[in-house]
């Protein structure tokens, strides 16, 4: 059994109020890190324990923080970026919804770090619920003093406020995000500046993912090193994974990134493998964005190594051959799903999120969902395989924000290993309509050439 | 801060296309290659340098940064914009020695046109259309767009500007207009993605002395002059200096004349298309001199403008030319030639004599019972 | 009458902004607007939005700029339950597609839709963040997840206020 530190307490009846979560040994790192460490020594500890930002980009958050700006009389501001959006993810929801003080705790270490005296919870503004889950649990942790002026004393003042966004993927991007919680349209800003220097209205801000923050208790509470003892090379700690699609056990799993992808497929403690008589065709790995793989190479490496639930072993053989760790949203697609309807969705998805600022994204993303609707269609021709190609090419790299490559990498990628379903698309028209694909020879095992090996 | 290190800015020195240019700390790129100018600039659809926040938008002058500075030599990952990237001391940069600004590029420019329509011909901006300029110069021939493009109704903003959506690439020029020389913005952009919009979303008339400026600073001809439009084809225009005391604005202005008549009243516009400044001030002109000062008598006449040689618009530019000397009665011996055939006895059309109207012509003068008697 | 938000809910809105620093009320307008769109009938009409305005002394295109942005902002009225089914990657293998297929089966409309009655608006949305409970639709403030035809049948049953019937 793998070993738990975020969710391990998350089904302990009650753990959503208060007094049941400090009972369980709650709000211990705000007392470690307020009466016995400064705010210079909490980064420093954030920096040895390796963690890596847990909302798709993975940069590594003690050197995030290292980059605040402190001038002297601005304002600092942490944001937690709770707007879960990205397709296959919805981890963070569960951590908020179950164990709502985990983040909140995580919060106020992370803001006595930061000095940071005002902190906001961004979330997206469908979690209704949620919203008023993480109201209730900021009026408990104020009632019982951890919240507010000069918290026991130690003189730091913090308070945290929660904000609900409006329906926009796209304020899941950090200088979006500022935008939206400045009460504007989430356009993306363009860096530099960085929020670290000028970020919320204009004061310099660290935004990190709810499941960064939250992992900041146990690294304080067990320390760096304890920390940075689980998981493989440069994956510490534990991992949320969102696991959804064609599986029997679709769910919010925490993993410690030392299993394979294999065994969180098909274990029962995780997956629990696919539904009877399917075969895994295809699985995205971490959220919509990130390419998605052939079964043969998401179990096993180019090189022919078992694939592991780690961000290197995910990324191994780059975009050619490998796919990243990303979010964690893990969607699995089974051998009666169409991988030309599915990429079809994802790019309708990435079209109705562009926020129209630049011009590649705005109107690259529409071009792309409707040659891939003629596709699907029967409408398609062997030529427009190549003209999405060179589009998400001219797409990506290009755009003021990472949602333009976001768009791109999905499409790119389902060409990339699946062009032979395309063009069956295009030259069976009527066929393609009433019956899938299927598994073809995508699960047949990968030759490896001695030249890769070596 | 004591006042000598404020005066003594610090330069920096950098190469574009191997180029090498030495600016003030905190130039943006594109500053900087226009210093060089030619090819070398990047063209730039929506930054405008008097306009705050303007730029990164449309991509058009994505460049390669090379190495990113002495101190930092490593190349930038990504094409970046070069009207907000900032210079640093060493960089090297690549704009049209680099293939893979090329290729961006033309993407852009074929993004830029996916939902533009291609009817140049009938559009009031032929000929001063940076996104025409745009085309020919950075874009590929042909499209292979096949679907049908976004298309908006024509829309009115009050009395002098009227907004033709489809025509919008969203560079938001307009706005950073309204914002910072207006006291109330009225307009915005409305939506989002590709069905984003230019508009007021309760059809609210734009009500303001500096709103004309928003048709000088739009790059195509989504916003138009209503008392110009489609009086005349900038190319038949003579553009003429002039000034007037004007109580609002700096009164500097270009004329497009058509003979006497004042067809049009712009601000006058740099070799980048922007608005010139006058004693280091940006010189927007009042919507009093822009709409209303249509009389020659209404201004003092400087001279002709400078239009770049390469503009279509320098092809009526008319002022100072010299006739010919007729060699023919010198050839024949003192004698004119015989006219075999006068054109107007055959045409209907040439009855009218284009010279001898006031203005430009239209479908009324040849209709009209005069032409028809003619 | 002209609009306005109940002495309860302006308490409400001051509460909203004392959120963010003095002078940055603009930050309270997502939060407004949806509450907004809660009291005046489930939409935003330029009234209510030049009403929203006025309160954080904003210039209207300043709202309307926003509530246009945001997908959760209605600017056309809605039937009284909005049912909002995601259609996203996720969802669509686990069948959302057949999901939009009954709701029109049992009540007529197509995404984008009103029930002649007023009762029923139906849209396609997209990823809601629920893809390990696919398929699934949000009405109001709920997620309905996991849906089945019989979800579907009961949800428009208790939406109606009759009893579910055995439909099928």
């Amino acid at each position: 059994m793998a070993r738990k530190l975020l969710l391990d307490k998350a089904h302990v009846p009650g753990i959503t109020t208060y007094d049941v979560y400090r009972r369980e040994g709650g709000y211990r790192s705000v007392e470690k890190a307020l009466k016995s460490m400064s705010p210079d020594q909490v980064t420093e500890e954030v920096k040895k324990s390796g963690l890596r930002g847990r909302g798709g980009a993975g940069f590594p958050t003690g050197m995030k923080w290292g980059f605040l700006a402190k001038p002297e009389g601005v304002p600092r501001y942490l944001v937690v970026n709770a707007d879960e959006s990205e397709p296959g993810t919805f981890k963070d929801r569960y951590l908020m919804e179950f164990i709502p003080h985990l983040l909140i705790e995580g919060m106020i270490t992370a803001s006595y770090a930061l000095g940071s005296n005002r902190s906001y919870i961004y979330i997206r503004g469908e979690y209704v619920w949620i919203a008023e889950i993480l109201e209730n649990a900021i009026e408990e942790a104020k009632a019982n003093g951890w919240l507010g002026k000069n918290i026991f004393g130690s003189g730091f003042d913090c308070d945290i406020y929660v904000h609900r966004g409006a329906g926009a993927y796209i304020c899941g991007e950090e200088t979006a995000l500022l935008e939206s919680l400045e009460g504007k349209r989430g356009n993306p800003r363009i860096k530099p500046p960085f929020p670290a220097v000028k970020g919320l209205w204009g004061c310099p801000t660290v935004v990190n993912n709810v499941e960064t923050v939250a992992a900041v208790v146990p690294i304080i509470n067990e320390g760096a090193e304890e920390y940075a003892k689980i998981g493989i090379g440069k994956s510490t700690g534990t991992k949320l994974i969102s696991a959804c699609g064609n599986i029997n056990k679709p769910g919010v799993y925490e993993i410690d990134m030392t299993i394979s992808v294999e065994e969180f497929i098909y274990s029962d403690e995780y997956c629990g493998g696919l539904p009877t008589g399917k075969k895994l065709k295809a699985c995205i790995p971490g959220g919509s964005s990130v390419p998605i793989l052939p079964a043969n190479l998401l179990l096993k490496t180019a090189k022919g190594e078992t694939r592991m639930m780690t961000y290197e072993s995910l990324a191994d053989g780059g975009f050619a051959s490998g796919s990243m760790m990303g979010s964690g949203g893990f969607i699995v697609l089974d051998d009666s799903q169409c991988v030309v309807r599915h990429t079809y969705s994802l790019a309708r998805f990435y079209r109705h999120e562009s926020c129209g600022q630049c011009s590649p994204c705005r109107e690259g993303t529409g071009w792309m969902e409707k040659i891939l609707w003629n596709i699907e269609t029967g409408k398609g021709k062997l030529s427009d395989i190549d003209l999405l190609w060179d589009i998400q090419r001219k797409i990506e790299g290009n755009t003021i924000c990472p949602l333009g490559d976001a768009a791109a990498w999905p499409v790119a990628a389902a060409i990339r290993h699946f062009r032979d379903e395309f063009e069956w698309h295009v030259l069976h028209p009527q066929e393609a309509q009433t019956r899938n694909y299927g598994l073809m020879h995508y699960a047949d095992p990968i030759h490896v050439p001695n030249s890769v090996m070596a | 801060m004591s006042s000598e290190t404020k005066n003594s800015v610090s330069t920096v020195k950098l190469t574009i296309d191997n180029i090498s240019v030495e600016v003030p700390a905190g130039t943006t790129v594109l500053n900087a290659a226009r210093q060089i100018g030619g090819d070398v600039t990047p063209p730039a659809m929506c930054y405008y340098s008097k306009l705050e926040g303007s730029g990164g938008k449309c991509r058009t002058c994505l460049v390669e940064v090379a190495a990113g500075s002495a101190a930092d030599p490593r190349p930038m990952p990504k094409l970046v914009a070069s009207c907000r990237t900032t210079v640093m001391e060493g960089m090297v940069v690549k704009n049209i020695t680099s293939d893979k600004v090329k290729d961006a590029r033309a993407g852009v420019v074929e993004f830029l046109l996916l939902n533009h329509p291609l009817d140049c011909p009938v559009c009031d901006q032929a000929g001063e259309c940076h996104l025409q300029d745009l085309g020919y110069e950075h874009g590929k021939e042909g499209t292979r767009y096949e679907f049908e493009r976004r298309t908006f109704e024509k829309e009115d903003i009050g009395p002098y500007i009227q907004l033709h959506m489809t025509r919008c690439i969203l560079c938001y020029r307009c706005t950073y207009v309204a914002d910072q020389l207006t006291d109330n913005r009225v307009h915005g952009v409305l939506d989002r993605g590709d069905h984003a919009e230019i508009s007021t979303y309760i059809s609210k008339a734009i009500d303001n002395n500096y709103s004309g400026n928003m048709i000088d600073v739009c790059p195509v001809g989504a916003l138009t002059d209503k008392t110009f439009r489609f009086k005349n084809r900038v190319w038949f225009t003579k553009p003429m200096y002039a000034h007037r005391d004007c109580p609002d604005c700096c009164g500097k202005v270009t004329l497009w004349q058509r003979g006497e008549e004042v067809l049009r009243v712009t601000a006058r516009k740099d070799e980048w298309g922007e608005v010139c400044s006058h004693e280091g001030k940006p010189g927007w002109i009042c919507n009093t001199c822009r709409f209303d000062k249509k009389a020659a008598s209404d201004w003092v006449l400087e001279g002709p403008a400078d239009v770049s040689r390469h503009s279509v618009i320098s092809q009526g530019h008319y002022t100072g030319l010299q006739k010919p000397k007729e060699t023919l009665p010198e050839v024949m011996g003192g004698r004119a030639p015989k006219l075999m055939m006068d054109i107007h006895d055959v045409s209907e059309v040439n009855k009218i004599e284009l010279s001898q109207l006031p203005g430009a012509a239209t479908g009324n003068d040849f209709n009209s019972p005069a032409a028809k008697e003619a | 009458m002209s609009l306005r938000f109940s002495d309860n809910k302006l308490k409400e809105v001051q509460q909203i902004i004392a959120r963010y620093p003095e002078g940055r009320q603009k930050s309270a307008l997502l939060p407004v607007l949806h509450l907004a769109q809660q009291e005046f009938g489930g939409w935003l009409s330029p009234e209510t939005m030049d009403y929203v305005a006025g309160l954080l002394q904003l210039q209207p295109i300043e709202v309307y700029e926003v509530a246009t942005f945001y997908s959760m902002y209605k600017l056309k009225p809605v039937g009284k339950h909005l049912l909002e089914v995601c259609q996203t990657g996720p969802c669509m293998l686990n069948g959302s597609e057949a999901i939009v297929d009954y709701i029109y089966e049992r009540l007529g409309i197509r995404p984008g839709e009103t029930t002649a009655d007023g009762l029923f608006t139906l849209k396609t949305v997209e990823c809601l963040g629920a893809c390990g409970y696919a398929p699934m639709l949000q009405q109001g403030k709920h997620y309905r997840e996991h849906l089945t035809r019989e979800k579907i049948d009961q949800l428009i049953a208790s939406c109606s206020g009759q009893p579910a019937s055995a439909h099928h």
